[in-house]
């Protein structure tokens, strides 16, 4: 024992001492062992990834910096950088935009997007788990229908949905009300968390019984919090999908605009709009997500996965 | 927790109930629970799943603001299909052909450009990181903006001034036929050209989510594989046939599903680019358009044409996607 401690010091002592590779060498140390006929294919593809990246970032780019222009500059020259920088149109945009207030759509759009990926989450967490780990006639099927539900091109959903929110159930525009539609536990999120939770080993929640522990709290204790870096990408992906949802509130909550579907119906209202200020509304809606994915982008990559459909 | 299974040994020769009781306690336990987590999913499910499909089928079996079994809708949507005179002939043949068109763009341009795209950044092109991050740009910034911005930069000029930046630039090269530049309405308003703009659009942004599943995958097979490879002398290129393509597979095939799925669904782009172009619409846009426009609404008949693209869509997916798992390996990375 005492060995093994000695041998592991030394080790973290050693790797202490072990100067850190400049990542650029060890880049250039694998490149040449790259052959002719790599190499060549990857310089041709950095050339084409270069223009397809120029033009991914380029509209964001135009967008931004015309959206310092007055409206005039802008109908003049759509293409040169602004002769003077103005914050005005950002001014203008908080003042008012259209029939709803930037203000109130930023308020709408953050409490959506929060409440649908916090139930969504949740509901997701709670059928993955006891489907994943807990043996019950019907498991199977739940895990199969929540496959199934995936793949099929219900064409006509949207109709019966439309007219059940609108019409039967009247919860359409009713924030108090409408929240159910987001508590979802059988879609995407649920195949993500079934995965996460069945490569848990058992054994984990077996310990928690053993010191006393319901199934309630091996659950919220012990099992959530093992999956934690998978919830969290979850939640940083299905926040911005929320975000950028305008198709929600378009159907169903039109009197609370979201910035998304504030962004959506300017584009609708063509020419008698100011453009510039249109951008500084694109460019406000756009740094929520953009600050998200730089903070988290590491995460997002790392555990965003699919494997095969099984069921 | 432990003193109770030690009681639970030693009781156990003298008192067979109480083992099969406190057996049963647990098992039930375990059932209130599954019961209790399952409940207000199964619900929800229940109410905003079920429920709405089962409404579509009612409705498409129903006249307007009526109760009564008709197969009206079907005999509409028939004559919509095959009488050249009737109303919506020719905004549903192009709806469903553009629908197609978009299907097979996406499975055999988008998938194969994504497949080697991500291919390239897992051998590490220069500043691979770098790329990763912009090609996920567009899921990032969402639909809207990503449509919205594309929409500006080919915006043509009014009267002499300049127009949007690739407006500008198709214009010098003398890409933009002569008819759309008369016309003023534009590459997405001009008849001829709204969706090729629609497809470009979608080839466009295809990369962003689909890499970062595919690169995930690719780096999910172990180093040895390839090593043992180039040891055996197999080349850049057969690498990514004999051994990526096969090992990623599942991953292949459940993206190839995924994107069956949406094929009579997606629309979004469409809304956003080309509204109002109606040789641009799509089976999806043309079934919300039926069940939301305060013009020519008309949900009894847009859950009739869902039914119908179901019953087409379902068989034809269940089957590519048995075809997809009888082509792919077992081994899944």
């Amino acid at each position: 024992m005492e060995n093994t401690e000695n041998r592991l010091i030394l080790l973290d002592r050693e790797i202490a001492r072990t100067p850190k590779q400049n990542p650029l060498k060890s880049y250039n140390k694998e490149w040449k062992k790259k052959s002719v006929t790599e190499r060549a294919v990857l310089i041709v593809m950095l050339i084409i990834f270069i223009i397809y990246g120029f033009s991914l970032i380029f509209p964001l780019i135009w967008t931004f910096y015309n959206s310092f222009k007055d409206s005039f500059e802008f109908n003049s020259d759509m293409f040169s950088l602004p002769k003077t920088w103005t914050p005005q149109n950002y001014i203008d945009a908080f003042k008012e935009l259209g029939s709803s207030s930037l203000g109130t759509a930023i308020w709408n759009s953050v409490w959506m997007s929060v409440l649908s990926t916090v139930l969504g989450l949740f509901a997701s967490s709670l059928t993955a788990y006891v489907v994943a780990k807990y043996r019950f006639k019907g498991s199977k099927v739940i895990y199969t229908i929540s496959v199934f539900i995936q793949i099929i091109p219900l064409v006509g959903a949207v109709t019966g949905m439309y007219e059940l929110i609108h019409g039967t159930l009247q919860i359409a525009n009713e924030p108090l009300l409408i929240w159910p539609i987001w508590f979802g536990g059988f879609g995407f999120s649920f195949l993500m968390l079934y995965g996460a939770f069945k490569n848990v080993p058992w054994s984990f929640a077996e310990s928690a019984f053993i010191d006393g522990a319901g199934h309630f709290r091996t659950f919220f204790q012990i099992m959530l919090p093992t999956i934690r870096p998978v919830l969290a990408s979850l939640f940083v992906v299905n926040f911005i999908g929320a975000w950028n949802d305008y198709m929600t509130p378009y159907l169903y909550m039109d009197q609370y605009p979201t910035l998304s579907l504030l962004v959506y119906n300017s584009s609708s209202d063509g020419a008698a709009l100011n453009y510039p200020k249109y951008f500084a509304v694109i460019v406000i809606s756009v740094i929520p997500t953009l600050i998200l994915f730089v903070a988290f982008q590491k995460l997002i990559m790392e555990n965003t996965t699919t494997g095969g459909l099984k069921g | 927790m432990e003193t109770n299974a030690n009681t639970q040994v030693i009781e156990a020769p003298n008192n067979k109930a109480p083992k099969k009781k406190k057996h049963l306690s647990r098992k039930a336990s375990s059932a209130i629970f599954v019961a209790v987590m399952l409940l207000l999913p199964l619900v929800q499910f229940a109410i905003f799943w079920i429920l709405p499909n089962f409404n579509s089928i009612l409705l498409a079996f129903q006249k307007r603001n009526s109760t009564e079994f008709t197969f009206l809708q079907f005999e509409t949507f028939w004559r919509d299909l095959t009488d050249v005179t009737s109303r919506d002939h020719t905004l549903l043949i192009s709806s469903i052909v553009n629908s197609l068109i978009f299907f097979a763009v996406n499975i055999f341009v988008c998938t194969p450009i994504v497949l080697f795209f991500s291919y390239v950044l897992f051998r590490k092109v220069p500043a691979h990181g770098v790329f990763k991050v912009i090609f996920y740009l567009p899921s990032i910034l969402g639909l809207t903006v990503t449509a919205t911005m594309f929409l500006f930069v080919f915006k043509p000029g009014i009267g002499n001034s300049l127009g949007g930046p690739m407006w500008e630039l198709f214009k010098t090269f003398g890409w933009i036929p002569k008819d759309v530049i008369d016309s003023g309405k534009g590459l997405f308003g001009h008849t001829e050209t709204g969706f090729i703009m629609v497809i470009a659009y979608s080839i466009w942004t295809c990369v962003g989510l689909n890499m970062i599943m595919f690169h995930g995958a690719m780096k999910r097979i172990p180093n040895e594989v390839f090593e043992s490879a180039e040891l055996d002398g197999v080349g850049f290129f057969r690498q990514f046939f004999n051994i990526v393509v096969p090992l990623i597979w599942p991953t292949i095939s459940t993206l190839i599903i995924f994107s069956l799925s949406g094929i009579f669904v997606s629309y979004g782009a469409v809304m956003i680019l080309t509204p109002n172009n109606s040789e641009s619409s799509m089976i999806g846009w043309f079934i919300l358009q039926k069940t939301t426009s305060p013009y020519g609404k008309d949900p009894n008949y847009a859950a009739a044409v869902g039914v119908v693209f179901t019953c087409i869509g379902l068989p034809f997916i269940l089957l590519i996607k048995k075809l997809l798992d009888k082509i792919g390996s077992n081994v899944e990375y």
